[in-house]
């Protein structure tokens, strides 16, 4: 079975028009799932992830931004539980944004970056510091923003990939698209299972037991050109995600695992559009539902089960003063219930206003200035406010600057949580940042420097500690400081046919608890990744290197897991192209070094590994 | 080498046995000394972190004035696997007891040299006590499924499971008072009510004696009652109850009295010492007289931050487990003066003490 599967794994690739230029003309807007990234992030620094980077990765957001980013991931292995630290913040710290709306988990706060299929994704944008006035909760360290784009020109196109790998690793992808000048449709299929079961390196026979996944993501995004005319252009538009994912969560060194956990998660949003010279007006409907199972004993039918069921309806209006001037007023209301073993049936309804003025005073600056004022419920939210600023003070170099006032609100989980030995505080608050950065940037040629400092303030952290009855309970305890430095590199060289490509990120971050001056647990005050890529004609290949510095897991800082260096190359071959049918056969080999390491204690990861997968256009 | 280390436990047993007498040459006296470096002083148990890494276990003094950590690993250079959970002993050996790692690591309780490990066939294990050459252990099984809980019998002979004990929902502590085992029903991951009482003879359930809900501790005062203590329903159970105290005449295997805690009262750590019990509620330790009981209202100790004690003499020995995500310490008190007289370092959530003799 294992081996028909490898030998189907035939990929044809088909490039598909290549008139899109003219079409193209429309407004971008028109193509944008989420505008204000665009627009509104005057002052921010956006790492844009490459397709090529997408496409080379082929398994999980982990596995792209910790390889490509200056963010730390928290991963429980491949396939496990895996929570981002940006800057040195927390897991519910960070922001995932799809299509402009962010869908942070209602129970936990944090997005599982293994839950999430890049595949399927168009864009996907990195967008460092406070984001909190357009994304809400959460967007403290950064926000990850994954976004699909509809375009109308005609089009058809079919991508079918499918690969085996290590660990008895198989992964499938299938998109089409299909688009005219009015309408736009695509449909895309994720699947990746393994059984993960990976030798620990260096131990006697011990092995990633319990480890297996398999997950399905599909994607269905749709667009209508209701109506083009002259300076008005309107347009229907869909987006819908569901995600089904299986797996089991791996042992340690130290305990043997036999407990099992499914997600099913969806996401729908539908956009009316109404776009015009002087004033865009978008009405968007949004239903976001997370489920998930936890089984201790996946011999057995006996789970606890946590939903959350989100309704938005938002309002935002662009009014284009002149070219130079833009002011944005948003209103949106959310109703979210959730049920579950330990959350008995609660509900939170919350309705919010943002303003965002942007003015382009010069053309080498224009400032920002967000407000965002939330009202909810069941905790006071609060007032939130941002500048930004970006100006180019010298020929080829920009000098930015953003501060910011940001949140995360408590989860459902903070709130109303009543299970074994834990109980939620009714009376807990949100955290709140007060943040700022100042970036210099040069572009040359083929050559783009960055260097970018910031400094994260966060008051009344969430965490949960045994009260006087040893109940775990939630409560606003803890003041943390961020401060650190950010480089990045990046270098386009053609050299006659053969195109090289070098980029590099680091990132140095010292994030303290105010009271005890120790730095935050799992928080590297070192990170960074190196990418080289070669491309000629049919052939393309890269190397990459990722180095995270040691951690420590305890807050007295007196244990850590151990700095390591991971390296990952790849190659591909494009096998055949005939018109529009187009064949590529890949390889990725990960952990070339072999690396023993950890990025969770007694947590080994696997050592060297290979992905083969062809992929067919047409 | 492992014969060595055989051979050397072997005569420090032996020479530990016979310590009076004076036969032994010098080379012998002096391996006794060396390897016996955790008799008469006390062990404490650290979980470990919570969600990755291992627990250690704490060694301290009979004079409660140092501490060395690690002393498993010092002794073995490996780890007791995830969330160290309790100790339980025979005259030998320690059988140290891992919740998440489901394992039991029999070592020599004077030594921590390890013996032998069990690791199939416990679920979510919990605490040991020996009685008739075989260890029970309580295992809780899926903390939220009422119908998996057992207790693990093992041959102290081959360190091996022979047999289990089907059991009510969630057994927690076990004692054995020289004719009974008897075991604290906390509940798992919901509350019981009941000590169950085995036999070792049969290794069958007698009986099931109804006390307060979510027992979690018993001990034999010295007239030979168990007292159990019971915590009551925390709050998140949506139906708090009240804490309190069963007697149990272990001849008739019956509750003789019992006392009630106020309905928001939850206490734990019961000691008896002498003729004094003493519990643990709300950062405040209590005592009462075993012969006079009642509900004292007036605290011995106060403004305590700790995860569970001990008394010894006129000592109370406390664990602290601070944050729960750093090394803890072990708060000793004098409890005539009612001052805090030292403070050990711990490993990462101290929490169960031992006096090893």
């Amino acid at each position: 079975m294992r081996h028909i599967f490898l030998f189907i794994a035939v990929m044809l690739y088909a490039h598909a028009s290549v008139g899109q230029i003219d079409t193209l003309q429309v407004l971008p807007e028109v193509i944008l799932s989420d505008v204000k990234l665009r627009e509104h992030s005057v002052g921010i620094a956006i790492q844009k992830v490459s397709d090529s980077i997408l496409q080379q990765s082929r398994t999980s957001l982990t596995d792209v931004l910790k390889n490509n980013t200056s963010i730390y991931f928290r991963e429980n292995g491949p396939g496990g539980v895996s929570s981002a630290s940006f800057r040195g913040t927390n897991a519910s710290q960070t922001a995932v944004v799809w299509n402009g709306i962010n869908i942070n988990s209602q129970l936990t706060g944090q997005t599982d970056f293994n839950t999430i299929s890049t595949n399927n994704y168009d864009n996907l944008d990195v967008r460092a510091g406070g984001g909190s006035i357009i994304y809400g909760s959460g967007a403290i360290g950064g926000s990850v923003h994954l976004n699909n784009e509809i375009q109308f020109y005609k089009r058809a196109e079919t991508i079918i990939s499918a690969g085996y790998g290590s660990f008895d690793t198989q992964v499938a992808h299938a998109k089409t698209r299909f688009s005219t000048d009015k309408v736009y449709v695509d449909v895309g299929a994720d699947f990746q299972q393994s059984e993960n079961n990976f030798d620990y390196l260096d131990t006697d026979n011990l092995f990633n037991a319990n480890g297996q996944y398999e997950n399905l993501d599909l994607n269905l995004n749709a667009g209508y050109l209701l109506s083009s005319d002259g300076d008005n252009t309107q347009i229907l538009k869909l987006h819908h995600n569901t995600y089904v994912g299986d797996r089991n969560f791996s042992g340690t060194l130290t305990a043997p695992s036999n407990d099992a956990y499914e997600d099913r998660n969806t996401r729908t949003l539908v956009a009316w559009e109404n776009l015009s010279k002087r004033y865009d007006g978008t009405l968007r409907l949004a239903h976001i539902y997370e489920q998930f199972r936890y089984f201790a004993n996946n011999e057995s039918d006996l789970n606890d089960l946590g939903k959350a069921a989100r309704y938005l309806a938002n309002y935002e209006g662009t009014l284009k003063i002149d070219s130079s001037k833009r002011l944005t007023l948003l209103g949106e209301i959310n109703t979210i219930s959730a049920a579950g073993a330990s959350i008995d049936n609660a509900s939170r309804r919350s309705a919010s206003a943002v303003a965002l003025w942007k003015h382009q005073v010069l053309s080498a600056l224009s400032y920002e200035i967000q407000v965002r004022q939330e009202v909810v419920e069941d905790y006071r939210s609060p007032f939130l406010l941002g500048v930004g600023l970006d100006y180019a003070f010298a020929k080829e170099y920009m000098l930015s600057f953003n501060a910011s006032r940001n949140y995360r609100i408590p989860t459902f989980n903070d709130t109303y949580w009543a299970g074994p030995g834990a109980m939620g505080n009714p009376d807990i608050r949100p955290e709140t940042s007060k943040q700022a950065e100042l970036g210099i940037s040069r572009s040359q040629n083929n050559v783009t420097l960055g260097l970018r400092g910031f400094y994260i303030d966060t008051d009344d952290l969430i965490k949960w500690q045994p009260n006087t009855m040893g109940i775990w309970s939630p409560v606003n305890i803890v003041d943390t400081q961020h401060y650190g430095a950010e480089f990045s590199f990046k270098l386009d060289k053609q050299i006659g046919e053969h195109r090289f490509a070098a980029t590099t990120q680091y990132a140095y971050t010292i994030a303290k608890n105010m009271e005890t001056s120790k730095q935050l647990i799992y928080v590297p005050k070192n990170k960074g990744t190196i990418g080289l890529s070669h491309n000629y004609s049919w052939l393309s290949s890269y190397i990459q290197g990722t180095y995270n510095g040691s951690v420590f897991t305890t807050t007295d800082n007196t244990s850590t897991v151990e700095d390591s260096f991971v390296a990952n190359a790849g190659v591909s071959a494009e096998l055949f192209k005939n018109g529009n049918h187009k064949m590529i056969l890949s390889t990725q080999l990960n952990n070339v070094l072999n690396t023993n390491y950890q990025t969770v204690a007694s947590r080994p990861n696997p050592g060297r590994n290979f992905l083969i997968q062809t992929t067919y256009t047409f | 080498m492992k014969k060595t280390i055989y051979l050397l436990s072997v005569v420090s047993l032996f020479a530990f046995s016979c310590e009076s007498d004076d036969d032994f040459t010098e080379p012998i006296i002096e391996v006794e000394v060396e390897d016996e470096a955790y008799e008469n002083g006390f062990l404490v148990t650290n979980q470990g972190p919570f969600n990755n890494g291992f627990g250690t276990v704490t060694f301290l003094d009979e004079g409660l004035t140092t501490s060395e950590n690690n002393i498993y690993q010092t002794v073995n250079d490996d780890n007791l696997g995830n969330i160290v959970q309790s100790i339980g002993f025979t005259e030998d050996n320690a059988y140290v007891v891992a919740n998440v790692g489901n394992r039991l690591t029999i070592v020599d309780r004077f030594t921590f040299e390890e013996i032998a490990r069990i690791e199939t066939g416990l679920s979510n294990p919990r605490f040991f006590a020996s009685a008739n050459g075989k260890g029970y252990l309580t295992n809780w099984g899926d903390g939220a499924d009422a119908t998996d809980d057992y207790i693990a019998v093992i041959d102290l002979a081959t360190n091996t499971i022979t047999n289990t004990i089907a059991v009510e929902e969630g057994p927690e502590e076990i004692l054995y008072n020289g004719t009974y085992l008897y075991v604290t029903n906390q509940g798992g991951f919901g509350v019981n009510d009941i000590v169950t009482v085995i036999d070792p003879a049969t290794d069958t359930v007698v009986t099931t004696i109804p006390v307060g809900d979510a027992p979690n501790g018993l001990e034999l005062d010295s007239s030979g009652n168990l007292w159990v203590l019971a915590g009551g329903a925390p709050s998140f159970t949506g139906t708090e109850t009240a804490g309190s105290l069963s007697v149990i005449n272990t001849t008739t295997n019956t509750v003789s009295s019992s006392f009630d805690f106020g309905v928001t009262d939850h206490p734990n750590s019961i000691n008896i010492e002498d003729q004094n019990l003493y519990y643990y509620l709300n950062g405040e330790v209590f005592v009462s007289s075993t012969t006079d009981f009642e509900i004292p209202t007036t605290p011995e100790l106060t403004g305590l931050s700790l995860f569970n004690m001990i008394v010894r003499g006129n000592v109370l020995i406390g664990t602290n487990a601070g944050d729960f995500a750093s090394n803890g310490s072990v708060e000793v008190y004098d409890l005539t003066t009612g001052t805090l007289v030292n403070t050990l370092t711990a490993g990462v959530i101290p929490e169960n003490i031992y006096f090893n003799d």
